[in-house]
């Protein structure tokens, strides 16, 4: 993108911002129209369900409504809304008590060569799917790491729990992924290592 | 190409991953969220407030000055002994036949004199400088006696201009008469009759705005009882010459001002609580932006004490700036870097900024946003008003507020309609939607230097706004403007 049109387009969101600040209601309708889909695929991914993501999404945009004034223009808005977006979803996850991790079966466990290319040839939906079937820890730090992006050391403060533990249950569930995908036949070429 | 991680693949995939959410979420965030602030109110008004309370101080400072003045000279005159008294009376009668009776004048005005009302203060260098340039005359004869006044008859037009009429004797034909015949010497002063007397009032009045306040033609000339008439008479002739009692000077300049104008958002009453009207307002108001323009013009104006009162004509250029979208696919080659010399006609449309997805859907929107200058060519008739705070050598600083009534020339922007959100190029819609007439107000500083006895330059800057908006639809764009005025004076 050209830097004219992109200085262009933030100054067009940062009066929307602006006017969001104000609780201006339309402002805030053309940000729950242009960010809904987007977070409520977020919280979907946490969730599990969509029952319990609209549940989410509908506390989450109250919250980054009514706390725009606390947003300084320094870093990315959308960066900021998601942040919000993605720590009422953890302490949903919290609060109702579904942190657990699973233990994975030692003679399942499996050496995902190239998931890279299993990933490649599932659609979107099929994908978040199968993250939707881990376990809620698994689940959660998948999406945290792999997808968000947040680092072992972030995800363990957000989750309270230790450094280690985020790196060792990532990667299982990022095995127990491969051994969904391979019953699905869509990993052929996982190689069993035990 | 390296191949991509498994973090980075999942990342791209689930990127597009955006499901709908349920119907009637967002009537539930509503519901939760916080009222809207109430826009803080801009002081829109200031300048107005400002002008006009200079314009009300100057005229009631000058009406004050010009009715106590016209009450003292006339109150001095007063004299509450029987003669006088007597005067009124006999005069009452005497209208018609003013000559008969100039000599029971002299004695009244023998009387005032032994009263010592009417007394002189008026040098003669004075009286022989300004009856030479009002083609009237004063004799003084004694030093220490009564003025005479003569009234050149061929000078009537000169005050039929102003408003004066003159009691004309038919005998003599001129006031001059009245006392010509009653006594062939001069140290006597010619009493009209109180109908005359009054209208010579008028014309005492003239000379006193015209002789810098020598009052001594109506200390000499003034009946006894003519305070009120004459306060009214000074009312009238006020409002005649705005510019108060004392000397005078008479100006020409010639005017050039660049001015920075922005956009001022307003909405019709009805559109004032509707919520997409509002909000859209709201952005314009965001997304509009200053440009300069310029304007240039003569001004006609009077100095009188601290007051400068000026009238003229001017041309004016306003402008704002509109960032909109190309959406319509019929106008694709209006692209952005060649949008401002786009042919467009009259069915282009465009989308401000914040419209483009509400109006197209959030995928329709084609070429990208650029700013388009809205400029209004405005002929103007300004009245500007100054009071001179304070003088330190040839440096004045005083405070000034202008007044233009604007017929609009020429527009050459974009309009934006309510109605569809979008900006349009259309002539009948331009000529249905933009105001044709419009008023400006301004008030600021005004810095005077002068650079001679008879020339000064001046430089004022000055806050303003247009008090009807531009563009009459409901949710309108106007004008603030911030002008900054050079101007060279040229004294008469």
């Amino acid at each position: 993108m050209p830097i004219e049109v992109k200085k262009r387009n933030d100054k067009h969101e940062e009066a929307l911002i602006r006017a969001c600040q104000r609780h201006d209601r339309l402002a805030q309708s053309e940000f729950f129209r242009l960010y809904s889909g987007k977070f409520l695929g977020i919280v979907y991914r946490f969730a599990g369900n969509y029952d319990t993501a609209n549940d989410l999404l509908q506390e989450g945009f109250i919250r980054i409504f009514n706390h725009i004034s606390d947003y300084k223009f320094q870093g990315s808005f959308e960066g900021w809304m998601r942040r919000i977006i993605i720590n009422t979803s953890i302490n949903y996850i919290k609060q109702h008590g579904r942190m657990t991790f699973e233990e994975i079966d030692a003679e399942r466990d499996v050496f995902i060569s190239e998931p890279a290319l299993a990933i490649d040839k599932m659609d979107c939906e099929e994908i978040i799917e199968e993250i939707n079937r881990l376990p809620n820890g698994f689940r959660t730090i998948m999406n945290l790491y792999a997808i968000e992006g947040y680092s072992y050391t972030e995800i363990a403060e957000m989750l309270e729990i230790k450094e280690v533990t985020v790196r060792t249950q990532y990667l299982r569930a990022k095995q127990k992924l491969a051994i969904a995908l391979e019953k699905k036949k869509i990993i052929h070429y996982a190689t069993k290592i035990i | 190409m390296p191949q991509k991680s498994f973090e980075e693949q999942l990342r791209d995939k689930t990127k597009g991953f955006t499901p709908e959410p349920k119907e009637g979420l967002w009537e539930g965030i509503e519901a939760h969220l916080l009222p809207e602030k109430k826009e803080k109110k801009r002081m829109l008004w200031l300048p107005l407030i400002a002008a006009s309370c200079i314009l009300a101080i100057g005229i009631s400072y000058i009406y004050t000055t010009s009715y106590k003045e016209s009450v003292s000279i006339a109150q001095n005159e007063m004299a509450g002994d029987d003669k006088i008294q007597e005067f009124k009376e006999e005069n009452q009668q005497s209208l018609l036949n003013p000559v008969s009776k100039s000599l029971e004048n002299q004695e009244i005005a023998q009387a005032h004199q032994s009263k010592g009302l009417l007394e002189s203060r008026k040098s003669s260098n004075t009286a022989d400088r300004t009856y030479e340039n009002k083609d009237q005359s004063i004799d003084q004869s004694n030093s220490s006696g009564p003025y005479r006044l003569n009234s050149n008859h061929s000078d009537h037009s000169d005050d039929t201009e102003l408003g004066l009429q003159y009691e004309e004797d038919k005998t003599s034909g001129s006031l001059e008469g009245i006392a010509d015949q009653g006594n062939s010497s001069n140290d006597e002063i010619a009493m009209p009759t109180e109908q005359s007397a009054i209208e010579v009032d008028k014309t005492a009045l003239k000379t006193i705005m015209s002789i810098d306040s020598e009052l001594i033609v109506v200390k000499t000339i003034l009946p006894p009882d003519s305070t009120k008439k004459v306060a009214v008479i000074s009312l009238k002739e006020r409002f005649k010459h705005p510019i108060g009692l004392g000397s005078s000077r008479k100006y020409i300049e010639a005017i050039i001002s660049p001015v920075l104008s922005g956009s001022r958002i307003s909405m019709a009453r009805e559109f004032k609580d509707s919520m997409p009207y509002k909000s859209w307002a709201e952005d314009r108001k965001s997304m509009d932006k200053k440009a300069w323009s310029f304007g240039f013009g003569f001004m006609a104006g009077i100095e009188k004490r601290r007051y400068h009162i000026s009238a003229g004509l001017y041309y004016q250029t306003l402008a704002y700036q509109v960032f909109v979208m190309n959406v319509d696919s019929r106008v694709l080659r209006g692209i952005a870097a060649n949008f401002s010399n786009f042919d467009y006609n009259a069915t282009d449309s465009f989308a401000m900024a914040y419209t483009k997805t509400a109006y197209t859907g959030g995928g329709n929107v084609n070429g990208v946003g650029n700013y388009v200058t809205n400029r209004f060519h405005y002929l103007s008739i300004p009245l500007n008003m100054a009071y001179n705070l304070k003088a330190k050598g040839r440096f004045h600083v005083g405070l000034s507020a202008n007044i233009s009534p604007q017929l609009l020339l020429s527009y050459n922007g974009l309009l934006y309609q309510q109605e569809s959100g979008l900006y349009v190029k259309e002539k009948s819609a331009m000529e249905n939607h933009i105001r044709k007439y419009n008023l400006t107000t301004s008030a600021g500083l005004e810095l005077n230097y002068l650079t001679g006895i008879s020339s000064s330059v001046l430089f004022r800057p000055q806050y303003g706004i247009s008090l009807f908006p531009a563009e009459k639809s409901s949710i309108n764009a106007g004008h603030r403007l911030w002008s900054f005025s050079f101007a060279y004076r040229k004294y008469f």
